[in-house]
């Protein structure tokens, strides 16, 4: 975090309790003005509510929760005021058209019609939806309905913009789009906080992460650090059929600075790679296919957790 | 692309410069009473030809049809002083208006809630739950009312609203489906699963209250054991009402005191109850 900014968002042993379920363990992070903050985490790590938290709409059960510099349990709807929300699961109203959303969304701000009516076609054309703007919300693709979303989260001009998810469910030229889209708010200084459980969105987006599990925070740092800190450079995937897997990692446990045995493949963490691959080759372990990559957030979080971001 | 999170100076707070939201806290409800009226304009024809056409059909059959029978039984004497047709109509106006609101409550809220969580994004803007209930209660007393005057006009063309007062059984109507509609809208909020809830209520609770009101026939005809459904039934008290104004009062003064006391209090309890329940959801 820049020195010397007040951070937007202070959290610090955040926690939320349903009944006998802790969603939100120990949550403690701060976001600087204008930085792209990503939590990542697998289903149920309490992503959602600790969303719904900094939203000022869910109350928390234990630590303590800045936004903007105001407490959220005594100035909601200043908060709220401030913020643009993009929800895991889609709200709009259907009975409405694509722009007839914006409008009334507006509205709730205390926006004049005037205002709300210019911004809508502005933000109609930001979300590239300018020939939907009549259109019934379902007949939008699942991609355009997420557009439509974010624009409405921007009409009120939001100095921190928080989305849940914001890609999940869509086709990988949907979520390209959609990724452009939030570069270039992030470049209008736009603070972003957003969640997801695709590593390679949070190394897209995210100037900073933590890794979330189980309402706990298991690791912090930019995506960049992370991997350094938590993995090796390189990584060779090897794959021996699903019976010999188990046996193949055991007898190439000593080639890589660690070896993770999976149910479909071997992973062997390295420096270099093809030097590993040539080794395992040499000792007579012919496998199926091999592939040498980089190492990504997803191996941290394997590292970190013992399991994969998506089952 | 330019007035995208762009131009930051004009938001900035300054001494005296009026809190975030400030607007939204003062005219919260009005925001959205404003969507669900941009939402009704849909539901506009169908809620003006409900309005019209079922007076003319209870015109048809209470007055033309089961309304002669009850004529030539009574020796043209009619029921509590007036025609059959005047005997029932105000009250047929109360149970339809009431059957507007409940049904508005429960899928209004279901979609609000659940359907299309229309609520759970006002509530990420600055609005408030007691301003997300009361515009939705609002939108619901609008619909509710245009039924009732449209309902009220076309009985009064027929001539069964004899009364300078009959205007007033507007709001009697209004009063008792609020008195119906509010605690049911509360149900509502509870519902997790919709698993024809819906249905049930209406075959249980919506029927046996209009035919055990004293709808159709004084509630005095009922054996004793029977009347105490139309007692606690806000139907009952607003037909009485309607009535009172439609054609004149034909019971003392304190028991149309009695009623609006009745309707009241149910429905400052269904109010209290409306928010709870929306707090429960949408602040979790
Ligand atoms: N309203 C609620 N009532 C009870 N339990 C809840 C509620 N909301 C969330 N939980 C529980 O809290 C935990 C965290 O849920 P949360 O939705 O925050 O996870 P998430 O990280 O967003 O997961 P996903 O990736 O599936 O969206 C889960 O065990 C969930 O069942
Ligand atoms: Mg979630």
């Amino acid at each position: 975090m820049p020195n010397g900014v007040a951070p937007v968002i202070r959290a610090a042993g955040l926690r939320k309790v349903y009944g006998s379920t802790v969603a939100v363990d120990d949550v403690s992070f701060e976001v600087a003005p204008g930085e792209a903050f990503g939590l990542l985490g697998p289903n149920g790590a309490g992503k959602s509510t600790t969303m719904r938290m900094l939203g000022a709409v869910s109350a928390r059960s234990g630590g303590s929760l800045e936004i903007l510099g105001r407490d959220p349990d005594r100035q909601g709807p200043e908060i709220r005021a401030q913020l643009g929300v993009v929800p895991q699961l889609d709200n709009l109203d259907t009975e409405l058209s694509a722009r007839e959303n914006l409008i009334v969304y507006g509205r709730y701000f205390g926006l004049p019609h005037a205002v709300v009516a210019a911004r809508a076609d502005e933000l109609l054309g930001f979300a590239q939806l300018e020939d939907k703007a009549k259109a019934a919300i379902d007949d939008l693709s699942g991609g355009m309905k997420r557009r439509l979303t974010i624009a409405r989260a921007l009409i009120n001009e939001p100095r921190i913009l928080l989305l849940d998810e914001p890609t999940t469910g869509l086709d990988p030229q949907a979520r390209h789009i959609l990724w452009d889209r939030l570069f270039r708010l992030k470049e209008q200084g736009t603070t972003l906080v957003l969640t997801t459980h695709y590593m390679d969105e949070a190394e897209q987006l995210c100037d900073r992460l933590i890794v979330v599990d189980h309402g706990r925070i298991m690791a912090e740092g930019t995506p960049a650090g992370l991997i350094r800190e938590h993995s090796t450079r390189e990584v060779l995937e090897v794959r021996f059929g699903s019976e010999r897997n188990a046996e193949a990692a055991v007898a190439l446990a000593d080639l890589g600075e660690r070896v993770e045995p999976l149910p479909d493949r071997v992973l062997v963490y390295a420096e270099n790679g093809e030097h590993v691959l040539a080794e395992v080759l040499r000792r007579g372990w012919d496998p199926v296919t091999s592939l040498v990559r980089r190492s990504s957030l997803e191996d941290v979080f394997l590292r970190l957790t013992g399991r994969s971001l998506i089952e | 692309m330019t007035v995208l999170p762009g131009s930051r100076s004009e938001r900035r707070e300054s001494k005296g410069a009026p809190a975030p939201g400030a607007r939204s806290r003062r005219l919260g409800l009005w925001y959205v009473l404003e969507h669900h009226i941009r939402d009704l304009r849909s539901y506009g024809f169908v809620t003006v030809a409900q309005a019209v056409g079922t007076p003319f059909l209870s015109w048809l059959a209470f007055g033309v049809g089961v309304g002669a029978l009850v004529q030539a039984g009574t020796g043209g004497a009619g029921v509590g002083g007036v025609p059959y047709l005047a005997f029932v109509l105000p009250a047929l106006m109360c149970g339809l208006t009431l059957q507007v609101w409940a049904e508005d409550a429960m899928f209004g809220t279901l979609l609000g809630v659940m359907w299309r969580r229309t609520f759970i994004a006002m509530r990420a803007a600055p609005l408030t739950v007691p301003q997300i209930a009361g515009g939705f209660v609002a939108s619901i007393a609008l619909r509710a009312g245009i039924t009732a005057i449209l309902y009220a006009l076309v009985a009064w063309l027929a001539g069964a609203f004899s009364s300078p007062w009959a205007w007033a059984s507007v709001l009697a109507a209004l009063l008792g489906a609020a008195a119906f509609g509010l605690p049911l809208g509360a149900y509502a909020a509870r519902i997790e699963r919709d698993t024809g809830q819906f249905a049930l209520v209406n075959r249980f609770i919506v029927i046996p209250l209009t035919l055990f009101s004293g709808t159709m026939f004084p509630l005095e005809v009922l054996p004793i054991w029977l009347q105490p459904i139309g007692w606690i039934s806000p139907l009952w008290h607003a037909s009485e009402l309607a009535r009172a104004t439609a054609y004149g009062p034909t019971g003392p003064g304190w028991l149309y005191l009695v009623h609006v006391v009745v309707l009241l209090a149910a429905i400052v309890v269904g109010w209290v109850l409306v928010v709870r329940g929306l707090r429960r959801r949408l602040e979790k």
